[in-house]
């Protein structure tokens, strides 16, 4: 595989795993019951495919953009590369909250809190500046303003993927009164 | 001006009720501003939430305080209070059962909101079949609420909007979870008061523990987790209202003296970190060396428990500290 393939395949799983998680927490707080597996299932499916469609968008623009510019390897190089850069950050956040995930399944009470309250609590407090400090880090070195459009789009898309996901259960309430 | 852990809560004072009836009450925007303290957020909170007459728009409250309270309970969820409650009643019923010589036994929790706890109680019957689970509220429209989220998954338990303490079928146990600190002074005497006053055998009561890490924790999981201002701004302002045990235990023993009482995780040392929350039980007509007897026999998570006792005897990791008060 492509450094360029690799980069775009890194890019769009952390996308879909991040939309994913935004899937789950568009739903959180707003059911009352008790048993809420379908309920969280149907969320983080369609979180998925939330993600699944974003990627999508954003390769478009992508492709959009790259057709556009007078040196089109040239900017597909520089997006590669800021690709690359967006991954390097944002590839040890979703691990680290992978493994806070993992760790919610500990068999020891206590030791299923203990990721909450150290990292899956702060982490959704700051996600917004993950998103943008990441995507900052990314394209600094870049001079095209294509690749700036293109990390524009991708954060814009990825922190309003919740606010979107949340439409749905926005009324959910309604039935309880 | 107003101490920041004497001012009240916004949802205390959005809704008002008739102590004697339950009927609400219209509540005026401007009493409201009188006792709400500076907080700028909260003061504009509590504006949106009025119409143009100055009043409080009933629909509007009950709205928000439906959805801050699903969100409450998401809350709730992440850190387990109901498998804590279920671990700290345990022990009590069989105290009660001893006590009243019946082995059924009706828990009725107090200012129970959407009713999470006795629906997660009641879910699978975490207690056993012959308990009784009731959860009462002055709040009618989250009373509502909670039982049709009971309906719908066919709990075995049931909602009244009533003072816990009037029931037609009065309580053997009564239990809350985060209520305590929404009572101060004589108002906090008063509910142990009612504890004496009633036939109640036992009770269980989980607050917030305070200490220098709670205020900031709960702003960063209210702010993460919650999407209501109102419930944001209560969270944080419920962490730094929070009484200390002394307090309560003040409380309890001027209020309601024939009860044998001990602190949970009043002083848990290290394992503090992960423990936000103390409780205070107490059990009528049982001494306390029965009292440490039950919560050592009954370890309903095996190695969770350990009574220290009188003194401040150093727990193992991962145990409970509960010692008499």
């Amino acid at each position: 595989m492509s450094v360029a393939a690799q980069v775009v395949v890194e890019v769009a799983m952390l996308a879909i795993f991040d939309a994913l998680l935004s899937g789950f927490r568009a739903a959180a707080g707003r059911d009352g019951r008790i048993l809420k597996t379908s309920f969280y299932g149907v969320a983080l499916a369609r979180g998925a495919a939330a993600g699944v469609l974003v990627v999508a968008a954003n390769a478009m623009i992508v492709r959009g953009l790259v057709a556009s510019a007078p040196a089109p390897s040239l900017t597909w190089q520089a997006v590669v590369e800021a690709g690359a850069r967006s991954v390097s950050v944002f590839r040890f956040v979703a691990l680290f909250a992978g493994f806070t995930i993992g760790a919610w399944f500990s068999p020891a009470r206590e030791l299923r809190i203990l990721p909450t309250l150290l990292a899956l609590g702060p982490l959704t407090l700051v996600r917004p500046l993950v998103i943008g400090g990441g995507l900052l880090y990314a394209v600094w070195p870049a001079v095209e303003w294509r690749v700036w459009a293109v990390a524009l789009a991708a954060g814009a898309s990825m922190l309003g993927i919740e606010w979107l996901l949340g439409v749905r259960y926005r009324n959910r309430w309604r039935v309880l009164v | 001006m107003t101490p920041i852990d004497d001012q009240p809560e916004l949802s205390d004072l959005v809704v008002d009720y008739d102590p004697h009836t339950l009927e609400r009450r219209d509540v005026a925007l401007a009493t409201v501003l009188d006792r709400l303290g500076p907080s700028r957020s909260a003061r504009t909170v509590a504006r949106r939430l009025a119409d143009a007459d100055g009043w409080l728009d009933r629909d509007g409250v009950d709205e928000v305080l439906v959805r801050s309270h699903l969100e409450l309970q998401r809350l709730h969820e992440e850190f387990r209070v109901g498998a804590l409650l279920c671990d700290l009643l345990t022990p009590m019923l069989a105290l009660v059962r001893e006590r009243t010589g019946r082995p059924r036994v009706r828990i009725v929790d107090l200012g129970c909101g959407l009713g999470y706890i006795v629906r997660w109680l009641a879910f699978g019957r975490r207690l056993g079949s012959d308990v009784e689970l009731i959860g009462a509220d002055c709040n009618r429209v989250l009373i509502t609420a909670a039982q049709r989220l009971a309906d719908d998954e066919q709990l075995g338990c049931r909602f009244a909007c009533a003072n816990a303490f009037a029931l037609g079928e009065p309580a053997d146990i009564i239990m809350s979870t985060g209520v305590l600190h929404h009572f101060r002074g004589d108002a906090l005497a008063s509910v142990f008061a009612d504890h004496e006053r009633s036939p109640v055998a036992g009770f269980v009561h989980v607050d917030i523990r305070p200490t220098p890490l709670a205020p900031i924790g709960s702003w960063i999981f209210h702010r993460a987790r919650m999407r209501q201002r109102l419930a944001q701004l209560d969270g944080v302002r419920s962490a730094v209202r929070a009484h200390g045990i002394d307090v309560l235990c003040a409380a309890a023993a001027s209020g309601a003296p024939s009860f044998t009482r001990a602190t949970v995780d009043a002083h848990p040392g290290l394992a503090g970190l992960l423990r936000i929350f103390q409780g205070l039980i107490g059990v009528r007509g049982v001494d306390g060396v029965r009292l440490q007897a039950a919560y050592e026999d009954l370890e309903i998570v095996p190695g969770r428990y350990r009574f220290t006792g009188t003194g401040f005897e150093r727990a193992r990791h991962g145990r409970r500290r509960v010692r008499l008060a």
